[in-house]
């Protein structure tokens, strides 16, 4: 089921001479359950992309949708609500909430919500992820790895339909690095969680079901790592 | 290792001036409403003192510091010839002006226009006398004279010189604006004239004649100025001392000595001007005007360079990286805050000068002075107040400076908001609520948040101290004291403050016209009479206990002889001084009986008197009497035939005066009551005397018994017409009669609460934009700081409106904590301050009042509303993309 789709995308900065396409008429599809690995080079458009993908940012033109909806026909607080409830971010610098410990991060985008959190569930992805010694941590206790996971704990604990990963180890050493990589792959098969991925490291695509590459704002290649036959 | 880096932190400090050009405004801002505080109690303090001075100074009649009195002319130019003395003059006195009746006419010759001129006389219109008739003076004596205000007129004088009468008619050569705080009005005549008056009399014929009669013309009142005002005594002293005289300072001269004894004076307003001369009060309210202001400065000018190097704490850590050492990093925080400084010193100096001379006026109007109260301007205002807000800012840096040079690289790159110290776990399952985040939130830079909060809560507190004791202030009691009914007449030495003489009498006229009036519902008399008194053998009793309690006054003035003369009133040699009054029945319900009770029907018998408590000494105590209730008492009436005798010594000196002719009558003490209000007594009293009220109709009867005062209650349509008359006839027709209203002195009392209101509100509404401007800055400061963490948290999906819930929170936290503090320190503090002002300050009682926090805390929620909001708006002036990406 396709529950991500992009129609020329674009996204265009300044004017005339200056004019930067950082997306120039991007078509995409997403399945549900899939691990797609975002490439490209610095520049290239890919966060662009995410914050696309996210709903962070308005495109210039064309539209995305999530689960068949238009999420840029929806107004900025809809949008909000949308993405609290549908999109899951994981950041580079991992960007927890420094008053909240780490069980209260987690939880944030559920209460932002008014809902209570599933805590079965919760449990589940804080157990999946090892950081359940780590809940009443406040972020500044912990490790690079461990606040990764904090974070995607927090993309996670909403079920949403996507969980977008912006250079998610691009902070870490390599060893961490490939531990959080597994998690999300773990995270991929158990929850069954379609994961839109940025990295520029080309070994860590390989992980992944299918890698877009992205170049000048246009996708260049797009298709199976092999990995999945 | 000495070399020049003074370029390179030079180049760091303008670039980080520029980075930081809101805290830039704020600093400025802090520092200039600091400034602008210390310059305007600086200027207030400054001019009060200077005006108190002068006023001094015209109440001793000149401006130099000290004085020689009734010398010759030999004596004066061997004295000043001395070199302490820097510059002298000197007047002699002709006489006094006997056809000027209420005014203390002193008709004068001075040596020098400099000698006038220190006198304070300072001629509005024409010259110094130069003709034989020409003559200066006031517009005071020249009312009284009825004589235009207008050069040329001629001015009859008549006065007494070495015996003999002198009428003259003088010209008026000029004239100058007379003062009622001067005791006398000093009027000059030329040296032709002096010469004219003089001539055929030797300084030795002066002299004797003093010696004889006690009158001083002819001889020389000198005035002198030395190098400064310090040690004008010793000064004065010294100068006699070595031109071979005897200082005398008016009293214990031997008998041998007399020819050489020269008496002097000190100008009394250059000792008032030192710390002895400020009251306790005054100073205790000085200091703590400058704690507070100190404080005000220190915790906005201390939280604004706080944060602003915790937000640039990355930036240190990078020079400290690249090996910027500790000195160079706070000489590099100390060169912002100079140039800080030199733009908002400045301003708050002149904001504070312009300040002061709004609140002069006002200031004065608290006190008892009628001086024109301006601004005096001094550079030392400007001196201490660039000193003390340097001083407060100095001292407000220097911890963020150490914090700035003491940041370890590592740990600056690490730093959040409140991350710099580790934190123990946070237990806590309760998950995110936005309200809970908010407080959090709050707790990330407690020092910030603590010293915000102090801030804020200071100007409250302060307010609420200053409400407090302005609603303290009780106009009832005032009244009470000060009148009864509506209208009071009397003579004018009634109506002042204090008597200028004993005469006490009211125009049949002017009472027969304000009876006559409509409208009158009561009336009540006032009547009084001066005796003597022989205590009986408990009243001399009591008399000694009393004295020995400390409770009797033995100030030399009183007794000239020392304890000899002390010892000669307890034993009862010499019958103590009587005051005796009487009232209408009406009025005799003001007064509260301490000791015993009143009974009206008893006391109108006839056959009872009550005494008035002693209050001598600050030892009296409530009900402190020589008699006590039931006591029987033998009172001295005068008679037809009472007359004063003099008592003289072989030198024919006046030696004792008492009473003949009295007649003795018994009476029983019915009830002591407490001190008279003031409007039922002649304000003086007998030191160490006794007061007594009779039945008004015994009173009556006795000859030299006088009507002092009458009150008068009118109906309230008639009150008008009631009151013109009173001003009509008070200054139209007999100057010398005046009345007090319940009108004007309510105004005058709310002239004082005024005064106080003005002055302390326009201090507490400068700390409260200060408490503000440290809220607004400590504010944006964290919300901008924080430009990123927001956009997270919007990422995440938090919606606008949870973002501002979140900021309105905060600020909701700030503001409760903040009304909590002010609201418990400020009415606990009102309570115990202001409270402890109703032992201090008449006519006031602690009365709370919650209103400061009514009107202050709404004010402050709305500011602090508005404040987040636009911190908020302008965090959102960038797309969440972009700030998610900043770092």
């Amino acid at each position: 089921m396709e529950i991500l789709k992009t129609e020329n995308l674009k996204k265009y900065y300044g004017k005339d001479v200056s004019l930067v396409k950082a997306l120039d008429g991007v078509d995409l599809s997403i399945e549900e359950g899939e691990f797609v690995a975002v490439a490209g080079t610095s520049g290239s458009g890919k966060s662009t992309l995410l914050h696309m993908l996210g709903g962070l940012d308005y495109p210039t033109q064309g539209s995305v949708m999530v689960r068949g909806e238009k999420i840029f026909q929806l107004n900025e607080t809809q949008l909000t609500v949308f993405r609290r409830r549908n999109i899951g971010f994981v950041f580079q610098n991992y960007n927890l909430v420094p008053v909240l410990n780490v069980y209260e991060n987690i939880v944030l985008p559920i209460e932002l919500d008014g809902e209570e959190p599933d805590q079965e569930y919760i449990r589940e992805i804080v157990e999946t992820l090892g950081i359940q010694e780590k809940l009443d941590c406040l972020p500044n206790q912990l490790s690079g790895g461990q606040q990764q996971r904090a974070a995607i704990a927090r993309a996670l604990a909403s079920k949403p339909a996507i969980l977008l990963a912006d250079e998610p180890t691009g902070n870490l050493d390599s060893r961490t690095s490939q531990e959080v990589l597994g998690l999300l792959k773990l995270t991929n098969s158990r929850f069954f969680q379609t994961i839109v991925m940025i990295t520029h490291s080309e070994e860590l695509a390989q992980l992944c079901d299918r890698i877009i590459h992205i170049e000048d704002g246009k996708i260049v290649k797009s298709g199976g790592t092999g990995d999945e036959e | 290792m000495r070399n020049n880096n003074k370029k390179a932190v030079g180049k760091l400090s303008a670039g980080s001036m520029k980075q930081n050009k809101l805290r830039n405004r704020f600093a400025i801002l802090a520092i200039c409403l600091t400034t602008l505080l210390f310059t305007a109690v600086f200027s207030m303090g400054f001019s009060m003192l200077q005006i108190f001075q002068e006023q001094t100074m015209r109440e001793v009649g000149g401006r130099f510091h000290a004085g020689l009195k009734r010398v010759t002319l030999e004596q004066y130019e061997k004295i000043t010839d001395n070199p302490r003395v820097v510059s002298s003059s000197y007047n002699i006195f002709l006489g006094m002006a006997d056809n000027v009746k209420k005014r203390q006419a002193e008709i004068r010759w001075a040596n020098s226009r400099e000698e006038i001129k220190n006198a304070f006389v300072e001629l509005k219109e024409g010259t110094y006398p130069e003709k034989e008739e020409d003559l200066i003076a006031d517009t005071l004596v020249l009312q009284e004279l009825q004589i235009p205000v207008k050069l040329g007129e001629k001015v009859p004088l008549e006065f007494t010189f070495m015996g003999q009468t002198v009428k003259k008619e003088f010209t008026l050569c000029g004239w100058y604006e007379g003062s009622q705080i001067s005791h006398a009005s000093e009027l000059y005549v030329s040296s032709a004239y002096w010469e004219e008056i003089s001539a055929g009399y030797t300084e030795e014929d002066f002299r004797e004649n003093y010696h004889n009669t006690g009158e001083a013309e002819g001889l020389i009142n000198g005035n002198l100025f030395f190098k400064n005002s310090r040690n004008i005594e010793e000064n004065i002293t010294a100068a006699i001392q070595e031109a071979g005289y005897i200082p005398a300072d008016g009293r214990n001269i031997e008998e041998e000595d007399l020819d050489k004894a020269v008496e002097y004076g000190v100008n009394w307003a250059y000792m008032n001007s030192r710390m002895e001369g400020m009251d306790l009060e005054t100073m205790v309210l000085l200091a703590a005007a400058f704690l507070i202001i100190l404080l005000t400065g220190y915790l906005i000018i201390y939280n604004i360079f706080h944060l602003s190097i915790l937000k640039e704490i990355r930036f240190y850590g990078l020079l400290k990286t690249i090996g910027t050492t500790k000195r160079q990093i706070r000489s590099l925080v100390y060169r912002q805050v100079r140039k800080l400084c030199i733009a908002g010193i400045p301003a708050g100096l002149i904001l504070g000068y312009f300040a002061g001379q709004i609140l002069v006026p006002m200031a004065l109007q608290m006190s008892s002075y009628e001086a024109d109260g301006k601004l005096r301007f001094s550079p030392w205002i400007f001196l201490f107040g660039a000193v003390f807000s340097l001083f407060t800012v100095l001292i407000s840096c220097r911890k963020p400076a150490k914090l700035a040079g003491n940041v370890s690289p590592i740990e600056a790159v690490k730093y959040t908001e409140g991350n710099l110290k580790r934190k123990r776990k946070k237990k806590s399952r309760g998950g995110a609520k936005i309200r809970r985040m908010a407080l959090s939130n709050l707790g990330r830079n407690k020092k910030k948040t603590a010293v915000v909060i102090f801030s804020v809560s200071l100007s409250v507190i302060l307010l609420e101290l200053i409400a407090t004791a302005v609603g303290s202030f009780r106009i009832e009691e005032y009244l009470e004291d000060r009148i009864s009914g509506d209208y009071m007449i009397g003579n004018t030495n009634w109506t002042r403050a204090v008597p200028a003489e004993m005469d006490f009498t009211i125009d049949e006229a002017f009472l027969e016209g304000a009876d006559s009036l409509p409208g009158i519902t009561g009336s009540g008399e006032l009547w009084k009479f001066a005796s003597e008194h022989h205590l009986s053998e408990k009243g001399l009793e009591r008399m000694q206990e009393l004295y020995q309690q400390g409770k009797l006054n033995t100030d030399y003035r009183f007794f000239p002889n020392g304890e000899e003369g002390v010892q000669a009133l307890l034993n009862g040699d010499n019958p103590i001084e009587a005051d005796i009054y009487g009232y209408s029945e009406a009025l005799l319900k003001n007064l509260e009986a301490v000791r015993g009770e009143l009974d009206l029907d008893q006391f109108r018998t006839g056959d009872y008197v009550l005494l008035v408590e002693n209050i001598f000494t600050d030892a009296a105590q409530e009900g402190d009497s020589y008699y006590d209730p039931g006591d029987t008492m033998t009172l001295e009436i005068p008679t037809e035939e009472t007359e004063t005798v003099l008592e003289y010594d072989e030198n024919g000196q006046v030696t004792d005066s008492h009473l003949s002719g009295l007649e003795s009558r018994e009476f029983q003490v019915m009830a002591v009551v407490s001190s008279l209000p003031s409007s039922m007594d002649i304000h003086a009293y007998s030191m160490n005397g006794i007061t007594i009220i009779l039945p008004l109709e015994e009173i009556r009867q006795v000859p030299n018994a006088y009507l002092f005062a009458k009150s008068y209650t009118v109906e309230e349509q008639e009150r008008e017409a009631f009151q013109d008359y009173l001003k009509y006839y008070t200054e139209q027709v007999d100057s010398s009669m005046g009345y007090v209203s319940k009108d004007t002195l309510t105004e005058e009392f709310s002239g004082v609460v005024q005064g106080i209101s003005a002055v302390g509100f326009s201090l507490c509404a400068v700390v409260a934009v200060i408490g503000i401007l440290n809220f607004a800055n400590s504010v944006l400061t964290g919300i901008l700081s924080r430009k990123q963490e927001i956009a997270v948290l919007q990422s995440i999906g938090m919606t606008r409106g949870q973002v501002r819930e979140m900021l309105l929170w905060e600020s909701g936290y700030y503001l409760l904590i903040s009304a909590v503090i002010s609201i418990l320190a400020g009415s606990l503090g009102a309570y115990v301050i202001v409270g402890a002002l109703n032992q201090v300050v008449l006519c006031f009682a602690y009365r709370y009042t919650p209103l400061p926090f009514l009107i202050m805390l709404p004010v402050f929620a709305v500011l602090a509303a508005g404040i987040s909001l636009a911190a908020y708006s302008q965090t959102q002036k960038k797309s969440m993309v972009e700030r998610l990406r900043e770092d």
